[in-house]
């Protein structure tokens, strides 16, 4: 009956089944070993690569923590620049301020040099009490007097005054900053207008050269600016100084 | 009760033991743990509805993983193999959900 | 289905060809099996001790139709449940003889503790055989037990590994040389970056504006600074030393190439003044200081030396005051420690 059909059948597929896998056996063997050979090579490849992209991460994530720190030092720097710049003479400014013109005389040409006080008048050449050239110990004690008085930023002739800015004399000439400076002398000088011109007013200085011979009252003038431009001295090189650990 | 105990007590002695199938049983291991699954929610429905009899589980058992195994090895001898025993995989898992639906229904009441 | 179902056998449809246990029990059974039953009463319902006999008669039947375990003993799956296979063989030999001999003498009893046994053994062997299923599809098993298929799909597996770390490794190169060319350095290199070498732009770049930083704030007088210079001492016991000789003083010092310059404790910067406390000495940067005055000057020591001797310069200034007197002191390294605060402007403001 159907039954025993069945029973035949299913005898068949298993017989079949063995037999195949009999036949297959040694091939299947075969097989195996290639395939374990390669299983273990392309282990060790991937091992090998996989070791290098490690590596390579690790290198690229270093690179960027690098590139990190030197962005933040290069903007912790650019930011310490920006705040020293203006103030020392390295960066321009504006601002309020006070505009101080003194010429050296009403018609040009120099007479001889003015003496700043008697206790200097036997130094250099002359003593006499002669026409009034400005001189550059007088520009000296001009600025001095404006810094006294509040100064923030001041020029001369449009000369940047730094920490290595000099007013010294060549000859006959005044140098300012190593840069000559010719008449009319003209001072700048930002900060508090009111107070830099009535301290300035009151200075001996400018008591001083209003009063040299040959020179009217008027050869200085000084003048409140409500925004005066001075601009950037060159920067500068240290030769000798350098920051200290301490 | 007993009958999971047992059943424990093989998951357990297969981790402390930890043997691996040797290959050739590679295909045919899989298909047969389901089958004999099927075999055993069918028995612990029958537990929940008190009509549980240990040879009926037996029979089952036995015979739903030797047919499983049969149409599996069918299938290779064929070049079927993969999709009859997909099929095979499929059938029984209908049934586990068929047997898990009637177990809820009656766990959780009609 | 498992277990023992009764005749909601429409309830499964012919999902196994042979519906295991009950229907055979219930209906279509051989009918040797049927013949045989004793009991008369409908199998259906299995009593443990007329339904054992009756799997005996049925199992020991030779045209029985129950796929036990007769069968699978010669094939594969027995190897898999070897001891499932032959309880349940033994099973039929030993419930065969105790059917066809006084089986009832056997009692029922002994009959349902092998079945529950048989149970209990196979459903053991279902967790064992689920665990071992589980660990063999595991790829960390064995390599020298892997059957062929299953050593090709870790190749497979591998194969597509290595793609993604190939994938992985070319992304990562990329990034490794987009980071060492010169366009990742920081748009702003400053007036002083020069030419520097790919990769190493950012580094450069950030060094120069270091040393600009440092720069300013040596001259803005905000941090230490060491070199060589001299110290110029002057000594004023009538306080016949004005504040303009210290004015011009610093003139010529910065004129002489001065970078760093200290007045008795004060730090010197561009806004420095020097004014007269009448009685009571000089002020410097709103700091009183009195005589003798050390000025501590760094620069190139012999330009600075030099210039402080230049006939009217200040060493001859000093000595034409009344009392007192100046003396230079070079020095190849000297430390100026003193600081100033940052200047904080209230005016001025940069302008583009």
């Amino acid at each position: 009956m159907a039954l025993v059909v069945v029973l035949v059948l299913l005898g068949a597929v298993v017989a079949l089944g063995v037999r195949r896998a009999a036949i297959t056996a040694d091939g299947r063997a075969e097989l195996t070993r290639t395939l374990r050979a390669q299983v273990r090579e392309r282990s060790a490849e991937v091992s090998v690569t996989d070791d290098r992209v490690d590596a390579e991460r690790r290198g690229v994530a270093a690179s960027r923590a690098e590139h990190r720190r030197e962005a933040e030092e290069q903007s912790r720097a650019d930011a310490e620049v920006a705040a020293l710049g203006p103030t020392g003479g390295w960066a321009a400014v504006r601002g309020p301020g006070v505009r101080i013109t003194v010429v050296n005389r009403l018609g040009g040409g120099s007479g001889p040099a003015n003496p700043r006080s008697s206790a200097d008048g036997g130094a250099g050449g002359g003593g006499t009490a002669g026409s009034g050239r400005v001189q550059d110990h007088d520009l000296a004690d001009l600025v001095n007097v404006l810094w006294i008085a509040g100064a923030e930023a001041i020029a001369i002739n449009g000369v940047r005054l730094t920490a290595l800015s000099p007013i010294r004399s060549a000859g006959d000439i005044i140098l300012v900053g190593f840069a000559p400076v010719l008449s009319p002398y003209r001072v700048e000088a930002v900060g508090d207008a009111a107070a830099l011109a009535s301290r300035t007013e009151r200075s001996a200085v400018v008591d001083r050269l209003r009063h040299r011979p040959s020179a009217p009252v008027t050869s200085l003038t000084v003048a409140t600016a409500a925004d005066l431009t001075l601009p950037a001295a060159p920067l500068p090189v240290l030769r000798n100084a350098r920051r200290s650990g301490s | 009760m007993i009958a999971l105990l047992a059943l424990v007590l093989g998951v357990v002695a297969g981790l402390l033991l930890g043997p691996t199938a040797p290959g050739w049983l590679d295909p045919y291991l899989p298909v047969a743990v389901v089958a004999a699954v099927d075999a055993a929610l069918g028995a612990a429905r029958s537990v929940v509805e008190r009509e549980f009899d240990d040879r009926e589980f037996v029979v089952s058992f036995l015979s739903n993983v030797v047919i499983a195994v049969l149409l599996v090895l069918l299938g290779d001898l064929i070049g079927y193999g993969g999709a009859l025993a997909t099929a095979v995989v499929v059938v029984f898992g209908l049934r586990i959900f068929a047997t898990a639906t009637a177990l809820r229904r009656a766990l959780i009441g009609r | 289905m498992a277990g023992a179902r009764t005749s909601s056998d429409a309830g499964d449809p012919p999902e196994a060809p042979f519906p295991p246990g009950a229907s055979a029990a219930s209906e279509g059974t051989p009918p040797h099996a049927d013949v045989r039953e004793d009991d008369g009463s409908g199998p259906r319902r299995p009593s443990t001790g007329a339904a054992r006999q009756a799997a005996g008669d049925e199992a020991a039947g030779p045209g029985t139709t129950a796929s036990t375990s007769s069968e699978p003993s010669a094939v594969e799956p027995s190897a898999v449940e070897p001891s499932s296979a032959e309880p349940s063989s033994a099973e039929p030999s030993s419930v065969e003889p105790s059917s066809v001999e006084p089986a009832r003498t056997l009692g029922p009893g002994a009959a349902a503790w092998v079945a529950r046994g048989v149970t209990m053994v196979l459903l053991a062997l279902l967790g064992f055989g689920g665990v071992v299923a589980v660990r063999s599809a595991d790829p960390s098993s064995s390599l020298a037990t892997a059957s062929p298929e299953r050593l090709a799909a870790r190749l497979r597996a591998i194969g597509a590994d290595d793609r993604s770390l190939a994938a992985q490794e070319d992304r990562l190169r990329g990034e490794a040389a987009a980071l060492a060319s010169p366009l990742a350095a920081g748009p702003r290199s400053g007036a002083d970056a020069g030419q520097q070498g790919a990769g190493q732009q950012g580094a450069a770049s950030a060094g120069a504006a270091r040393a600009r930083a440092d720069e300013l704030a040596v001259l803005a007088g905000t941090v230490p600074v060491r070199g060589p210079g001299l110290e110029l001492t002057i000594r004023d016991p009538h306080r016949s030393v004005e504040a303009s000789v210290l004015v011009d003083a610093l003139q010529e010092l910065r004129d002489a190439g001065a970078e760093a310059i200290e007045i008795s404790g004060v730090r010197t910067a561009v806004s420095t003044y020097i004014a007269d406390s009448p009685g009571h000495g000089l002020v410097v940067d709103g700091t009183s200081i009195s005589a003798p005055y050390v000025v501590t000057v760094i620069g190139d020591a012999h330009t600075l030396d030099q210039a402080l001797r230049i006939p009217g310069g200040v060493l001859d200034t000093v000595a034409s005051r009344d009392g007192a007197q100046a003396g230079v002191q070079t020095s190849g390294d000297l430390e100026i420690k003193a600081l100033r605060a940052a200047p904080t402007p209230r005016y001025a403001r940069p302008a583009g």
